[in-house]
């Protein structure tokens, strides 16, 4: 999760991880899976920011098989983001978002 | 979804009209009795012409182009053919603006026809993406519908070309000219906003559209007040023209109500200069709309003529340009981004789109494009030769830094050419998986 904490929302500036997008992160003997979504099926650097996830996860799996699986259940809400994520956004108290 | 052109399409469009907006102004500071000029002078038309197709339309083309497949969840029709509408337009521009400017109406026809058949290949190409599309609200909607008044906008251009060159139609010149303008004003920058702005603000902001049926109303009212204003306009029939206005103000309060409405739900608090001046825009184009209905109760003479031009002023100026230049200073970071460092996102530490612009230099160029504008539109409308100039000249200072900004973000395309980009296939609806690592 700390590697793919590097991976930065182009448009906010915000880890991937902080906005709440990487759901689940398996490791097995032979792959390495990563179910993740993004903060609209719209977004147009959805494409560019799963590449990132799968770079990272082939950087660090070992020569596992990687698998970047992206899904909308549950769909993204602000309310996924951290604690970190929402006062850099301007909110202090997580109860607003 | 990929980048039309490898971004350097929308780029070639967005700076061309760059370069439009650099001309207009210098030309306006230099000349500011421009501004206290009637609107039918050669010299006026020749810089609303580099104003409206010159500048606001050729990024709105490049804005579009690549807006368009994200809009509609569908790859543009025909792709390549884009590069034939930026080569028809490049070279159509200046003719269409020169040929106003020395009186040439040959030389505006040819022009004009360039320009047109662009225009033609870009309706086509949208229509073709929505007809390939599923998206069919709104915000879908308002692509084809800007692009269907944008291409009754050029075609009764040329008509108003050919009538100077001797067609005879039984329609008044000043009629048609008049549809031509709200055709292109509010049938093109109107609809296209109306619809996409309620994709962007929530994207940009973290926000969510809260009522989509008034996205909806919005639309249908501005799309038949259109019909009915430029019909009578046309046909100078002014029971028709203000019933068309009264229903394209409603429409504005649909969607300004909503605009409200999706800003009050965003969740990054802070609007950066850009977004501030969309907003601005929208609020502009709210107060347009009521004082073009005052204007039409004016009685004609020399006031109502200042009045009118003034107005010209505040909503080309103020409404239209101030949102989508306050579009371009989000588009344009993140479309510079995608190219330069989307490659490497995950390979190396890349800066987020926001920090390739200077936020003070887009803070100056809002406060004085709006100042500027202010000026400009009192000095027209007071018949001050000083107003005009002093907002001519902010205008022109605005511009500087705005362009600089720009220059300052495209810099960022000489970054280290980067390696191959890996995209994730889609394999199925929903969900997608990506190539397992060799």
């Amino acid at each position: 999760m700390a590697e793919l904490g590097t991976i930065l929302d182009p448009e906010f500036g915000l880890s991937i991880v902080e906005l709440g997008l990487i759901y689940d992160v398996q490791l097995s003997d032979a792959q390495v899976k990563a179910v993740m979504t993004l903060t609209s099926p719209y977004c147009p650097a959805g494409d560019v920011i799963m590449g990132g996830v799968q770079s990272v996860l082939e950087r660090i799996g070992g020569g596992r098989a990687v698998t970047v699986q992206r899904t909308w259940e549950p769909q993204w809400t602000p309310a996924m983001m951290t604690r970190a994520a929402c006062a850099e956004l301007g909110w202090k108290e997580m109860d607003e978002v | 979804m990929p980048l039309v052109g490898g971004a350097r399409l929308p780029l070639a469009f967005i700076g061309f009209g760059l370069m439009a907006l650099v001309m207009a102004c210098v030309w306006l500071a230099i000349t500011p009795s421009l501004g206290l000029t009637p609107h039918l002078h050669p010299h006026v038309v020749a810089l609303a012409h580099l104003w409206l197709p010159g500048f606001l339309l050729s990024v709105c083309f490049g804005a579009t182009y690549q807006l368009t497949p994200v809009v509609l969840g569908a790859p543009l029709a025909w792709e390549r053919v884009t590069w034939l509408h930026l080569g028809l337009h490049v070279a159509g521009l200046p003719l269409l603006a020169a040929g106003f400017l020395t009186g040439r109406m040959q030389l505006v026809a040819t022009g004009g026809g360039l320009v047109a058949a662009g225009v033609l290949t870009f309706a086509a190409n949208v229509w073709a993406t929505f007809a390939r599309s599923e998206r069919r609200d709104a915000i879908g909607w308002s692509l084809p519908l800007a692009c269907w008044w944008l291409a009754l906008t050029v075609l009764g251009g040329l008509l108003l070309a050919a009538m100077k060159l001797g067609l005879s139609v039984a329609v008044s010149p000043l009629g048609l000219l008049r549809a031509h303008a709200h055709a292109g004003l509010a049938g093109f920058f109107l609809t296209l906003v109306q619809g996409v702005a309620f994709q962007l603000v929530p994207m940009f902001t973290l926000g969510e559209v809260r009522r989509r049926w008034r996205i909806a109303a919005g639309l249908a009212g501005t799309q038949t007040g259109l019909v009915a204003l430029t019909c009578g306009l046309a046909l100078d029939w002014s029971g028709v023209v203000w019933a068309g206005s009264a229903m394209i103000a409603s429409g504005l309060v649909f969607s300004g109500i909503e605009l409200v409405a999706t800003l009050s739900a965003r969740r990054k608090r802070t609007l950066e200069p850009g977004l501030k001046a969309f907003v601005a825009g929208a609020a502009v184009v709210g107060m347009g709309a009521m004082v073009g209905l005052i204007l039409l109760w004016a009685e004609p003479g020399v006031e109502a003529l200042r009045g009118t031009m003034s107005y010209g002023v505040v909503v080309v100026g103020g409404a239209l340009a101030l949102m989508v230049m306050g579009m371009l200073c989000k588009i344009v970071p993140f479309l510079v981004w995608m190219r330069a460092y989307g490659p490497r996102v995950g390979r190396q530490p890349v800066p987020p789109a926001h920090t390739l612009g200077h936020p003070v230099w887009e803070r100056v160029w809002l406060g004085l494009h709006v100042c500027g504008v202010v000026s400009l539109a009192v000095g027209v409308l007071m018949d001050s030769a000083a107003g005009v100039r002093v907002g001519a000249w902010l205008l022109a200072g605005g511009v500087f830094f705005f362009v600089m900004n720009a220059v300052r973000i495209v810099a960022h395309l000489r970054a280290k050419p980067p390696t191959a980009l890996r995209l994730v296939k889609p394999t199925s609806a929903g969900t997608a998986v990506s190539n397992a690592a060799g």
